[in-house]
């Protein structure tokens, strides 16, 4: 039997959401989510990825540690936009809670995502890929 | 669909004003209606004759409801005293005068109303002879009162009697002429008039005495007895037949006197009568005073012709025309307006009424088509499949009845039982024709004998292209009730809740590590499929993740809650009322909501075993991915290394290998597989496809 523990789970209202980008680099922005990521606020977080695309950033990583709750709305997300994704891109997701982690793994999308347990290690990840390239 | 409700409130607000301006109408009707009965002379001369308006003085008002009208004989609060003469001749009035007659009027009647009876002239409109006129039509019978009553004194009092004595002499003649011309009166109009002149007859009586004293009085019993021939001297005037008879009578009784005493009578009553008669002056007066009214009404041929109709409709005809009368023109414009608000007000009712009756009917014929639509899509199941019971439900977040999640359950020809349950991204209509792609697809695969992994496998190859930006999580199983196996592969979906007799224990929990992606995201899926021997009496139930992310307050629904309400509901509970307990539970959601329920009745002693599998490829053996589901599945540290080996072999080999893990009897097991021939055939034909419509 596979239970998802809600104890962590709180309102799903925007009021505690809180979505912010900073760039540590003029080519990787790096955007912290808090909150719930569900129906209501799963569009930001899109449009704060496009965002930092189209200001030149190919190197995205989203640090997922302040997000108690996804759903699947935001697993759309970030399906959607891994697709459209240029080839020289590269999106990385940091530190997931255990149950965001179940999420990605129960949907199958542990395998199609980079997830990394730390910020650093995703940072490292998506800027080894433009040393390397 | 609900466009019709505010048309709905619509027409019935403008039939409710509809009804209160009818209502207000009808209610403005009967208040002048009072007033025309309050009023009697209004009534009487209102009708067609003279307008109200033209009613000028008081006097008017006296002298005419004086006069002996049925109508006001007995309403009128200011009749003096309806004399029975005058409450029965005015009928004859009424009735009196179609064609011929009025033109034989014109010889024997002008006259001899002249002669004996200035009021009268006023009384009736149709008949009223006033002076002027006479003074065109009958050239002998020139000299009218009119002049003298402006000249009062013995001058006046002279004129007068030449004129009276002009007048008998006059009369005389008329009588002998209108006798001539009764006789040829039309036979029209003796029977109706035989009747009522017999009170007119009786109100002779008192009319003669008034009039005059000796002669009348002797000439009247003597005609009383023969009506059609009675003299009834206050009423006859006005019809063509009694008038000449009276003619004759007078002709023969009492030329002379009859003229004014007569005159007067009908001016005061009969109880009034002898002040008439003393009182020439008065009945002098009261000649100008009619005459002008009589000479405008009564010889204006509106009016003449109007009195026939008048005379000779019904009496609700006649009340109407009397309350018509009353009624002041701008109170007739309001009531006309009134009912041409109705009438538009009706009209609009009735038109949204058509209108609504149509809408209704093309909603009945969309729902017909939805309803067809929707079971094309949800279909509606059989309550058992072979010893299986089979329920499904769906309950959509908004928008029609079939949406972004689906279902079917069907079986197959080796005895097995096909479960499909998926969601497409995003719900409602736009999602509605990937629907049906999918899951068409996917029972196509799942019928040509493909186990639920390799439907999988093979469908998301087809459905990539397809699918465009959306994408499908679906969950795929078979049950095969001959030994109770329950093979189910994901796809970016939540397994299926358990429940039974004989739980699953902790060890052999599901294994949801390294799940496969959803089907059109561009990743290979359909790499993992569990079997699970179902033991006892057992409920497994296949849902949506519209179920799980269900809010209960501030905590997602989940699946404990779920497996909760399915073990509340007990062991026959359908799909639907599982969802509308969740629905009950839940505060909300915001997802479309679908579930299937297999009930399996059996023995409880049958083997639990619980078999994980998945598919590596070359880049999987490279990877962690075999190494963590060996890890979740429980194989022991020390027994991995070589199990990784024997796969990266096997992937070298054969590009791709199958590691399967066996629990539930004794330790974990794993195998590896080489052969994949399954699924071979399939895929490579897809893949063929798929090049040769990218060539």
């Amino acid at each position: 039997m596979l239970t998802r523990d809600n104890s962590n789970s709180s309102l799903p209202s925007t009021e505690r959401f809180e979505i912010s980008r900073r760039e540590p680099d003029q080519r990787t922005s790096v955007i912290s989510v808090q909150g719930e990521l569900g129906l209501a606020t799963a569009p930001r977080l899109k449009w704060m990825l496009i965002e930092a695309l189209e200001s030149g950033h190919s190197q995205l990583v989203v640090d997922l540690s302040l997000v108690s709750f996804m759903d699947s709305t935001a697993l759309g997300v970030f399906v959607a936009f891994n697709r459209g994704l240029d080839a020289d891109a590269r999106l990385a997701i940091a530190s997931p809670q255990p149950d965001v982690v179940k999420i990605f793994e129960l949907s199958g999308m542990d395998g199609v995502f980079a997830i990394f347990p730390g910020l650093q290690d995703a940072l490292a990840y998506v800027q080894g890929h433009t040393t390397t390239s | 669909m609900k466009p019709t409700r505010a048309s709905q409130s619509r027409t019935r607000l403008h039939r409710r004003l509809g009804v209160a301006v009818l209502l207000l109408s009808c209610a403005l009707v009967p208040a002048y209606a009072s007033r025309a009965v309050a009023w009697p002379h209004h009534s009487t001369q209102a009708p067609g004759a003279y307008p109200p308006t033209q009613i000028n003085s008081p006097q008017d008002f006296h002298g005419s409801s004086r006069r002996g009208d049925p109508g006001h004989a007995g309403q009128g609060p200011s009749y003096p005293q309806p004399a029975p003469g005058h409450a029965g001749e005015d009928p004859q009035h009424n009735q009196q005068n179609p064609g011929e007659d009025q033109q034989q009027q014109g010889q024997g009647q002008r006259p001899e109303r002249h002669s004996h009876d200035p009021g009268h002239t006023g009384k009736d409109p149709g008949h009223a002879q006033p002076e002027s006129e006479n003074n065109q039509s009958g050239g002998s019978e020139q000299s009218q009162p009119e002049p003298g009553v402006a000249t009062p004194g013995s001058r006046q009092e002279k004129r007068e009697s030449r004129r009276d004595r002009r007048e008998a002499s006059s009369q005389r003649r008329h009588a002998a002429r209108s006798q001539d011309s009764t006789e040829a009166a039309t036979p029209e109009t003796q029977p109706a008039n035989v009747q009522k002149t017999q009170p007119a007859a009786q109100a002779s009586q008192p009319a003669a005495a008034s009039s005059s004293q000796t002669t009348i009085a002797q000439v009247s019993p003597s005609t009383t007895p023969l009506a059609p021939a009675t003299p009834s001297t206050t009423a006859t005037t006005t019809t063509p037949h009694l008038t000449t008879t009276r003619h004759r009578v007078l002709a023969r009784h009492s030329p002379h006197g009859a003229r004014r005493p007569l005159g007067t009578h009908a001016h005061t009553g009969s109880s009034t009568h002898t002040r008439a008669v003393s009182s020439s002056r008065s009945a002098r007066a009261a000649i100008p005073r009619q005459a002008p009214r009589g000479g405008r009404t009564g010889h204006s041929p509106r009016a003449l012709k109007a009195t026939p109709k008048q005379t000779r409709s019904s009496p609700l005809a006649t009340t109407i025309t009397r309350i018509a009368g009353v009624v002041p023109t701008s109170v007739r414009i309001l009531i006309g307006l009134l009912f041409a608000l109705a009438f538009v007000l009706g009209l609009r009712t009735r038109l949204a009424a058509l209108y609504a009756r149509r809408l209704e009917r093309q909603r009945g014929q969309l729902l017909e088509d939805v309803g067809l639509l929707q079971a094309a899509l949800l279909p509606v199941l059989p309550a058992r499949i072979g010893p299986v019971g089979t329920s499904a439900a769906y309950r959509p977040a908004s928008g029609p009845a079939a949406g972004g999640d689906f279902y079917d359950v069907f079986a197959l020809d080796d005895g097995r039982l096909a479960v499909i349950l998926g969601d497409i991204s995003g719900h409602g209509r736009q999602a509605l024709h990937h629907t049906a792609l999918v899951r068409f697809t996917l029972r196509a695969y799942l019928e040509a004998g493909l186990s639920p992994r390799g439907t999988l496998q093979t469908a998301s190859d087809v459905l990539e292209r397809q699918l465009g930006d959306a994408y499908a999580t679906v969950v795929l199983a078979t049950y095969q009730p001959r030994d109770r196996t329950l093979v189910y592969a994901c796809a970016g979906h939540p397994p299926p809740v358990v429940l039974g007799s004989a739980p699953l224990s902790r060890s052999l929990g599901l294994v949801t590590a390294c799940s496969s992606p959803p089907l059109g995201i561009g990743r290979r899926t359909g790499t993992r499929q569990t079997t699970l021997s179902v033991a006892g009496q057992s409920q497994l139930c296949f849902y949506t993740d519209g179920v799980t992310e269900a809010w209960v307050g501030e905590q997602l629904f989940g699946e404990g809650r779920l497996a909760e309400t399915l073990t509340e509901l007990g062991p026959d509970a359908s799909a639907s009322e599982l969802l509308d307990r969740v629905a009950e539970k839940a505060d909300r959601h915001h997802d479309d909501m679908a579930a299937c329920v297999l009930s399996v009745q059996g023995s409880a002693d049958a083997p639990r075993v619980l078999i994980e599998e998945i598919e590596l490829d070359r880049e999987d053996s490279s990877s962690d991915r075999a190494e963590r589901f060996l890890d979740v599945c429980g194989v022991s540290a020390g027994e991995i290394p070589e199990v990784l080996r024997g796969i990266r072999d096997g992937a070298d080999h054969a590009g791709n290998v199958i590691l399967r893990v066996r629990l539930g009897d004794g330790p974990p097991r794993p195998t590896i597989q080489y052969d994949n021939l399954t699924n071979l055939p399939a895929r490579r034909a897809s893949r063929q496809a798929t090049a040769g419509v990218s060539q």
